[in-house]
């Protein structure tokens, strides 16, 4: 006797892998106007010239962006850090207190298509010249 | 007896994301010769060595639509994708004080090991500080 068994469909495959954009900076340049920190970067200090093209990082393709966290080494003034897109705020943000060494946003997401110009601002509650060197990692998802 | 069981597959997983590779320098280089940007980034004119720009593909795939952005120089640039140190067919012809070109029409089969660069040679020697950045879709197969 021979018995043939056909089972329901297997488990759907695991998803994609995603990837990360990531700026850097040395610290927020003294000021308390927005300053953009350098695309993947070199230590320096950020600037206030969003549009240079060491800031920018130009989407390739079409995305979600997601899960901002920031590292920083100290400042002594709270910092916003937020996504941008074309030169407009997204509601991806997150604001790290001075002394603190981290923050996140895990919440919001934005989309992103391609040939969208994104950068991270950066805002100082106070004038601050403190060598905070934060570097910010966002995902980039399907 | 004999028993067979016969499993179906299951569905493909969701499709991944990857804003991929990306190249910088602050100038086109000091000569007509070509130059290559910076993986990633470093705060520095464009190079003669193309091993600074050098980016290892870690698993196959394919990459595309190339974006450039620039500060504006006084001369036409002409990027071209570079894989395991030959020529693509993925190039971008910015002109003189263009600020944004790109190719969303080439696109390049990579396998693991591959070695990419970014290769930019200028109409006329330039060393006015601009920033040149470049940003290439990756996915993998």
């Amino acid at each position: 006797m021979t018995t043939f068994t056909i089972s329901n469909t297997g488990p759907t495959g695991d998803a994609g892998f995603a990837s990360l954009l990531s700026w850097r900076t040395q610290n927020t340049n003294g000021v308390t106007t927005p300053v953009y920190p350098q695309k993947w970067g070199v230590v320096q200090p950020a600037d206030n010239n969003e549009s240079v093209a060491k800031h920018v990082i130009t989407a390739p393709g079409t995305y979600t962006l997601r899960n901002l966290i920031v590292r920083s080494t100290g400042s002594t003034t709270a910092i916003t850090y937020t996504i941008r897109i074309n030169g407009v705020d997204t509601s991806i943000t997150c604001t790290v207190a001075a002394g603190v060494l981290s923050g996140s946003d895990s919440t919001h997401t934005a989309s992103v298509s391609q040939g969208d110009v994104v950068t991270c601002k950066m805002v100082a509650a106070v004038a601050n010249s403190g060598n905070a060197q934060p570097c910010m990692f966002i995902e980039v998802a399907p | 007896v004999a028993t067979y069981t016969v499993n179906a597959r299951g569905a493909t997983g969701a499709a991944g994301a990857s804003a991929g590779f990306s190249w910088t320098a602050k100038d086109a280089g000091n000569t007509t010769t070509p130059s290559f940007l910076y993986a990633w980034f470093y705060d520095a004119g464009a190079t003669l060595v193309e091993q600074h720009s050098t980016i290892v593909v870690p698993v196959s795939g394919t990459v595309r639509n190339m974006y450039i952005t620039c500060d504006g120089i006084a001369t036409q640039v002409v990027y071209t994708l570079r894989l395991n140190g030959i020529d693509t067919a993925c190039t971008v012809t910015l002109a003189a004080s263009g600020t944004s070109a790109n190719n969303t029409g080439s696109s390049i089969a990579v396998v693991r090991g591959d070695r990419l660069s970014l290769k930019t040679v200028a109409s006329a020697a330039n060393v006015t500080t601009a920033w040149l950045s470049a940003n290439l879709e990756y996915v993998t197969t």
